[in-house]
């Protein structure tokens, strides 16, 4: 697209897109709601209401194909990629990157990070 | 493409994320997946994958709270949102937006955005190539792209409406070879018991003008998995039928043409119908006799097994015809009406209706339609023949029974409940309709 409207109001800011795929997970890896997504979104949902968030979405999303790091979440227009395990986690996400505008650099996933131990482990394996 | 800040390079320099949120049945907000999101998110995803479009991906998201806006999609990073409602704007946004990195403005929806936008009818800049008489009251009219261009392609069956300088729109089916995108072959009928459009090209038209005329659409399309093929046509209704024995020279299917009309001399596209049905076409001239006329009996009954039957002319004849097919099942009796001729005597009641995307009630009073009523709440609702037979204002329907009144919809599609033609076909008295409006 076109540069010339960076600044433009956005109808969500950020909009955040959490993977709840139950069943479509690439070769050697695991769905993102077997790991616990869906009580992770939930607990996000509930965590930005409690601290009076507005103006955001997060949003319910299949596959987003990066099963290596599940759970997976990406807010945009950022394009900033979240591995997250735990409430902290989640919570961290929306107390620094929503409401600080500060990314979470730990979680952080981008392209050409290796992927997790274990997960390379179970690669391997096959 | 990004025009937002980066912390990381993207995974995907281009990610769609598609509504396909799925509401219980008869929900009044309906829903994207209703609207057909998920079919349009497939077409993205495959016309994404033939072209080849690397770095993009395609996600079915959850809903997004554009529920009436819907079916909705949003690209990211660019942060643009669009609603789109067939193919042609799932291939604009690809080519425009995806390939062409321009929006597709037409279709973007704002921010804050609560109601769909007007839409502007998409009309086609056409000039007359040639205009000839073919009888005492049936000229043919050939027109051509104004910029020189192709016309959009189109099937047998097929129509366009033509605007009228005096504002009417009216419409004629494509008689020329669906193969052929450099010229439409109309034919016109004098009518001077009608609303006036065919007097008015008739009196007006002439090489060299300009006109508008709508896309093609089609609503007496040929089913070409059917063995053989009985073309009947009476009158002006030879002209999709013409359109439907070129396909079918051109599948080389089997079929016969029944050409029905009052004399030789008062039969239209003579030379075009003798070279292209050949040996499959027999006259019927009835001198204004329908007992002298076609004996549908030994039509049908003559015809090969599985056969499908298409009859477009009068009522009488298509009436005459579905009568005479009762028995063949309704997908193989397939007809188009010119003009209605209601032979009921429907009584007016009055209902309610809301409008899912509006979020609005109204009231039809027994004396008005809901095209009208719907029109003087300020929405630009699209309609063209206003008698039930041309599908221009069809709507989908979410709840409410319906009572209809169209000659275009099935049985099946009557009983399914799920869409109606809003010039003629009104809510159950007391009922309250909920239309995708």
């Amino acid at each position: 697209m076109n540069d010339g409207d960076s600044g433009r109001k956005l109808l969500y800011d950020p909009h955040i897109f959490f993977c709840l795929e139950e069943n479509q997970a690439q070769p050697g890896h695991t769905c993102c709601a077997e790991k616990g997504a869906m009580d992770l979104f939930g607990h996000m949902r509930a965590f930005a209401k409690q601290n009076g968030v507005t103006g955001i979405r997060i949003n319910r999303a299949s596959c987003l194909k990066r099963c290596e790091n599940a759970p997976i979440m990406v807010v945009y227009p950022e394009g900033v990629w979240y591995a997250v395990r735990t409430k902290e986690d989640v919570e961290a996400i929306v107390k620094s990157h929503i409401m600080e505008g500060r990314p979470v650099d730990r979680l952080i996933v981008a392209p050409g990070d290796a992927a997790p131990q274990e997960l390379d482990a179970v690669e391997k394996a096959e | 493409m990004a025009s937002q800040p980066q912390h990381t390079d993207l995974f995907y320099e281009t990610h769609i994320l598609c509504c396909c949120n799925q509401r219980p049945e008869g929900h009044p907000r309906s829903c994207c997946a209703d609207r057909g999101g998920r079919n349009f998110m497939e077409s993205i995803s495959r016309r994404v994958a033939e072209m080849g479009l690397t770095n993009v991906t395609v996600t079915e998201a959850g809903c997004m709270e554009r529920c009436e806006l819907g079916p909705a999609m949003v690209i990211y990073p660019d942060a643009v949102w669009y609603t789109y409602e067939n193919e042609d704007d799932v291939e604009e946004i690809i080519e425009s937006h995806l390939k062409g990195g321009q929006r597709v403005e037409r279709l973007v929806l704002d921010p804050d955005q609560k109601l769909p936008k007007p839409k502007a009818l998409d009309l086609l800049d056409v000039v007359v190539s040639d205009v000839r008489d073919e009888t005492a009251d049936i000229k043919s009219i050939v027109v051509k792209a104004a910029d020189g261009g192709d016309l959009p392609k189109f099937e047998a069956g097929a129509h366009i409406d033509v605007i009228t300088a005096t504002g009417l729109r009216r419409s004629y089916s494509l008689a020329s070879n669906p193969g052929d995108r450099s010229s439409y072959l109309l034919g016109v009928l004098r009518e001077p018991a009608s609303r006036g459009g065919s007097v008015w090209i008739h009196d007006n038209v002439k090489p060299g003008d300009r006109l508008q005329i709508t896309r093609p659409l089609n609503n007496f399309p040929l089913d070409d998995s059917a063995p053989a093929h009985i073309l009947i046509a009476g009158g002006i209704g030879i002209t999709p039928i013409l359109a439907m024995a070129r396909t079918l020279n051109g599948l080389d299917a089997k079929y016969q043409l029944h050409y029905c009309t009052r004399t030789p001399e008062g039969t239209a596209f003579r030379k075009e119908v003798e070279a292209i049905a050949g040996d499959s076409l027999t006259y019927h001239h009835d001198g204004g006799d329908p007992s002298r006329g076609i004996k549908l009996d030994e039509v049908l009954g003559d015809a090969p097994a599985g056969a499908h039957v298409y009859v477009c002319g009068p009522k009488t004849l298509i009436d005459a015809v579905r009568a005479a097919a009762a028995e063949w099942g309704e997908e193989r009796v397939h007809f188009e009406l010119f003009s209605a001729a209601p032979d009921q005597n429907y009584i007016n009641e009055p209902f309610d209706i809301y409008l899912s995307r509006r979020r609005m009630d109204l009231t039809v009073p027994a004396d008005r339609t809901i095209l009208e009523v719907v029109r003087e709440a300020g929405i630009n609702a699209d309609s063209s023949c206003e008698q039930g037979l041309c599908s221009t204002c069809q709507v989908r329907v979410i709840s409410g029974e319906i009572e209809h009144r169209d000659q275009i919809l099935s049985t099946q599609d009557k009983a399914r409940g799920d869409t109606m033609m809003i010039c003629v076909s009104r809510g159950k008295a007391g009922e309250k309709l909920v239309l995708d409006l």
